[in-house]
């Protein structure tokens, strides 16, 4: 019995042609396996970068206490989203990993690479502004994906819940700016009391600044609190790019506000766009 | 014909480098494995001999096709033993039923390696041992029933274990630590 199974194999072998698979198929399998795992641990860095970029620059917590209701401006679906990749991409970085030749023998160690790199990787592209960046390239592509600029310029245009943003047109004596909102309009800013900036280096003409306050008048504010305008980990030419793109069509639609690009289109005409 | 003292005092790797170049050599793969391996399916099966020899069959298929994944890291006998299991694992699968195993004949060696090396056989008789033996490995766990009859019915160290069903030894190690404290379970539970 022993010797017919050995003849059977070999004459199935025979008649059915079977060879055996040539070796760059199994090289090729693995340097795909490799290659899907690292490139997927560089994507999971990039998701963290964003991840990073986004948790850096929440504002939600302002929103939810000061006036908006609902989780979804507490925590934003873009940093569920990201969040959502980053397992994802983790998660084929390991399997690719571990179905390597080796990928079994692998010391947990090694493996634990594949969350810690893309950990690492994510803190220094987020350092060097590719959080930003991604986002920004993302929005590009898919509109309706709204950035972190996006929603701090819809809430930021709420003077009547305290939150004001705008470009610093100029100073008028030690306790009043002239600021020039997102729409367009013009305010008086006034500093009187408890006034509160942890660093007003950058308080100068042209800046941009986020403005925590109370509307006294139609056109009079007056602030608590200045903050930098600037996202923490940003990228220098998108933040350029976004300056740019700082609301100015000449229509008031409060709390609606996005950036140039989105905002223009679905609201105006293409002339008022282009000016 | 095949003159099959052409495979003798030839190691298992030179088989394989043969075997790509000359059909015929893989006979003699066959020749050597096909014994333990036939054993082995029985083992970690329930199927019935003519079954076990089907799926030794295209066990061996499969090894042929795959004669070039084979990494000379590994012993030739794991990686043979890993597609039989991945092989039987898959068409259980498939089937959708859980291989139980077919412990019928345990050898007395396989005994002896056991008892020298858990306690709990020693106060049975060698009856009394199979039968403990029989029904006990059918009620754990796949996983601690297949990493044991690697280690006492294969006598596969934790390398060659790792090898055969791809995880890493650490695992390999606490599976093993797990499955005899379950035997002992068992055993004490009456």
């Amino acid at each position: 019995m022993k010797e017919s199974i050995r003849e059977h194999i070999l004459e199935t072998l025979k008649k059915e042609k079977i060879t055996p698979k040539p070796r760059w198929h199994f090289l090729l399998k693995d340097g795909f396996l490799w290659f899907g795992g690292i490139g997927a641990m560089i994507v999971g860095s990039i998701a963290m970068s964003v991840v990073f970029f986004l948790g850096a620059n929440q504002e939600g917590f302002i929103a939810k206490v000061l006036f908006l209701s609902g989780w979804r401006e507490f925590l934003s679906y873009a940093l569920i989203l990201w969040l959502v990749l980053l397992i994802l991409f983790l998660g084929i970085a390991w399997y690719n990993i571990r179905h390597t030749k080796r990928g079994y023998r692998f010391h947990i160690a090694f493996v634990s690479m594949i969350f810690i790199l893309p950990f690492l990787g994510g803190a220094f592209l987020y350092e060097v502004g590719a959080g930003h960046f991604t986002e920004a390239l993302v929005n590009t592509y898919i509109p309706s994906y709204e950035t972190v600029m996006e929603r701090r310029q819809s809430l930021w245009n709420h003077p009547e819940q305290g939150l004001l943003g705008g470009k610093i047109i100029s100073f008028r004596g030690e306790n009043e700016i002239l600021l020039r909102d997102m729409i367009g309009k013009d305010w008086t800013i006034l500093y009187l009391k408890d006034f509160d900036t942890k660093e007003d280096a950058f308080l100068e003409e042209g800046v941009l600044v986020r403005i925590e306050g109370k509307l006294i008048e139609k056109d009079i504010f007056e602030a608590y609190r200045i903050l930098p305008w600037e996202l923490r980990g940003m990228h220098p030419q998108t933040m350029r790019d976004q300056r740019e793109h700082f609301g100015y069509p000449k229509r008031e639609v409060r709390g609606e506000v996005k950036g140039r690009g989105t905002f223009c289109k679905e609201r105006f005409s293409l002339e008022e766009c282009e000016m | 014909m095949f003159d099959e003292q052409r495979c003798e005092n030839v190691s298992d790797e030179d088989l394989v480098t043969r075997s790509l170049q000359e059909r015929d050599f893989f006979g003699c793969i066959i020749k050597r494995y096909e014994a333990k391996l036939l054993r082995y399916i029985l083992r970690i099966t329930s199927v019935s001999y003519h079954e076990a020899q089907d799926l030794l069959q295209d066990s061996f298929v499969k090894a042929y096709v795959n004669l070039n994944a084979f990494d000379t890291d590994l012993k030739f006998s794991s990686w043979m033993y890993r597609i039989t299991y991945n092989h039987v694992i898959s068409s259980y699968r498939k089937k959708h039923i859980r291989p139980e195993g077919n412990i019928a004949d345990i050898e007395d060696d396989v005994l002896e390696r056991i008892a020298s090396d858990e306690d709990i056989l020693l106060d049975m008789e060698k009856s009394q041992q199979r039968k403990f033996l029989h029904t006990s490995l059918r009620a754990l766990p796949d996983a601690y029933r297949e990493v044991l009859i690697l280690y006492f019915f294969e006598e596969k160290d934790y390398r060659e274990i790792s090898d055969i069903i791809q995880k890493p030894m650490g695992t390999v190690a606490t599976l093993l630590s797990r499955a005899k404290k379950k035997l002992r379970d068992i055993h004490t539970k009456g």
